[in-house]
């Protein structure tokens, strides 16, 4: 993991710069658009399907090389390409990516733990996580995803996954779950289903948000804030109290220490309406569409240029005048959102987060920083100045903090 | 005509989203309904407060390479046909 350091100067010095010194450290790859979920909250289904070769992949990821360190492979349904190995092993070949992450819906269940097996034996020494997407509980689940039977059938998908655990000491299983409107009031319940239950490595949420890759823009999925901070707080409390994952081990603790900052910043996000810490998008993380569009984020979804075009050069797409146009733009904070891929990436390349987060590993204390009897210099890091994207405000959110903490 | 279930705007038949609201008018017709009725429980306005980024950017789509396949595709098939395979890079 400590091969990252350099990479995130790299990125620093390129976003102060606003050209890129080098390519993402963190790559999505949508690999097809074709879904067999019908989710309330994603319209992806509907786009067409153009997707790439594997061929064209292999190119791709040549091209790419070693500056890629996180690799999400996405969709769609992921799991649905019968050459979704082949593409995870052309990543691993040309790109020795450390973490690959790939999300799926576990509804072929006698097909998706053999295919993650062969995406296991492909990436030997990448850590390999593996999200099952869980928005329900039984017949709710089902509602939600639009399909019948999905949450027996990702059931026994997990069972499935659950079973390669003992074989594949580089593989992490999680689940994911996506809080819209339509479920947030049964979120305890999925998490308490999820922890005492199915006990994965780790359990992520994501807010529903609209996003124009999902064609959900003007759809008001998003639950309100004031139905969602119980959720975060929830998500918060089982991190101090290490619910899920081993976190005597180094990485799940830096895994957990990153999470919980997230939802810190997923929570200012929804009140503050801005980007909360700067967004590298376009820098440090990038996502490739099915047809070889690069896009800085799948927020916004605006291609910078081709790969099919570019002669699979990503380089050449990276460097193009649109790809700079929009860098300004996410730069001058004219977005934001809370979108957790490139949250992560931008944490990473976020000074004071970075360095709460070591303390905290270091100290071992990953949650007690919470507690306000307890206010170390890794709090105190969390509340420093925050400097708006623009750099036209600074904001102190001291005062702010402090009045909460006072206010417990 | 087709009128959209969240704004009422009036729309051509064969259109992927609302012209007014962005919203995707196979979505709305499917669960605009339900979520209206869930978002004024939670006391929330039947219509979302969506971004202006996002609402610009969404309407970029209207002017890109599929738009004239996924019209032909809803005039012709309805949504069932949506998944089929086409080219969507400059020829």
């Amino acid at each position: 993991m400590l091969e990252v350091l350099p990479k995130i100067a790299k990125m620093q010095a390129s976003y102060a710069l606003g050209k890129p010194l080098a390519l993402p450290m963190n790559i999505t790859i949508s690999v097809s658009y074709r879904c067999n979920s019908r989710c309330k909250t994603c319209n992806v289904w509907q786009r067409p399907n153009d997707d790439f070769t594997i061929e064209e992949y292999e190119k791709t990821f040549e091209s790419i090389g070693r500056d890629a360190y996180w690799f999400t492979f996405s969709g769609g349904e992921p799991t649905l390409r019968k050459d979704l190995p082949e593409m995870v092993a052309a990543a691993y070949h040309y790109c020795h990516p450390g973490v690959i992450n790939i999300p799926t819906n576990g509804i072929q269940d006698k097909i998706i733990p053999e295919r993650i097996e062969r995406v296991l034996q492909a990436a030997p020494n990448s850590e390999v996580i593996i999200n099952l997407s869980l928005d329900g509980i039984g017949v709710k689940h089902d509602i939600v995803r639009g399909v019948k039977g999905n949450f027996e059938r990702a059931m026994r998908t997990y069972a499935g996954l659950k079973a390669l655990k003992g074989r594949y000491k580089n593989f992490t299983l999680g689940v994911h779950t996506v809080i819209s409107n339509f479920n947030v009031d049964e979120f305890e319940n999925i998490y308490a289903f999820v922890r005492d239950e199915l006990k994965p490595d780790s359990f992520i949420s994501e807010i529903a948000e609209e996003r124009v890759e999902l064609d959900t823009v003007g759809m008001g999925i998003t639950p309100p804030i004031e139905k969602y901070q119980p959720v975060i707080e929830r998500l918060q409390e089982g991190i101090r109290k290490a619910e899920f994952g081993d976190v005597s081990r180094i990485t799940p603790r830096i895994t957990q220490s990153f999470r919980d900052r997230y939802y810190d910043i997923v929570k200012r996000t929804l009140v503050e309406k801005r980007q909360i810490i700067p967004c590298l998008a376009g820098i440090a993380s990038a996502q490739i569409a099915p047809n070889g569009d690069v896009w800085t984020c799948c927020i916004r979804a605006e291609s910078v240029g081709n790969l099919r075009e570019h002669n699979y050069d990503f380089k050449s797409v990276w460097t193009t005048a649109k790809a700079g146009e929009l860098r300004r733009s996410i730069k001058a904070g004219e977005c934001y959102c809370p979108l957790a891929n490139a949250s992560y990436t931008n944490m990473l390349c976020h000074v004071p987060t970075l360095t709460s987060v070591a303390i905290d590993v270091a100290k071992g204390t990953i949650g007690a920083t919470l507690s306000p009897a307890n206010r170390g210099k890794s709090a105190k890091l969390r509340e420093l100045p925050v400097i708006n994207a623009t750099g036209e405000a600074l904001i102190d959110n001291r005062a702010n903090s402090n009045d909460k903490v006072a206010s417990k | 005509m087709t009128i959209c279930p969240q704004c009422g705007a009036e729309n051509e038949d064969d259109i992927k989203n609302c012209k007014s609201c962005r919203v995707n008018m196979y979505w709305a017709f499917q669960h605009y309904a339900e979520l209206a009725s869930l978002r004024e429980a939670n006391q929330l306005p039947p219509r979302p407060q969506s971004t202006s980024f996002l609402v610009e950017t969404s309407k970029k789509i209207d002017d890109g390479p599929t738009v004239d396949w996924l019209r032909s595709t809803i005039k012709k098939f309805g949504f069932k046909g949506a998944g089929k395979k086409v080219c969507t890079t400059a020829e």
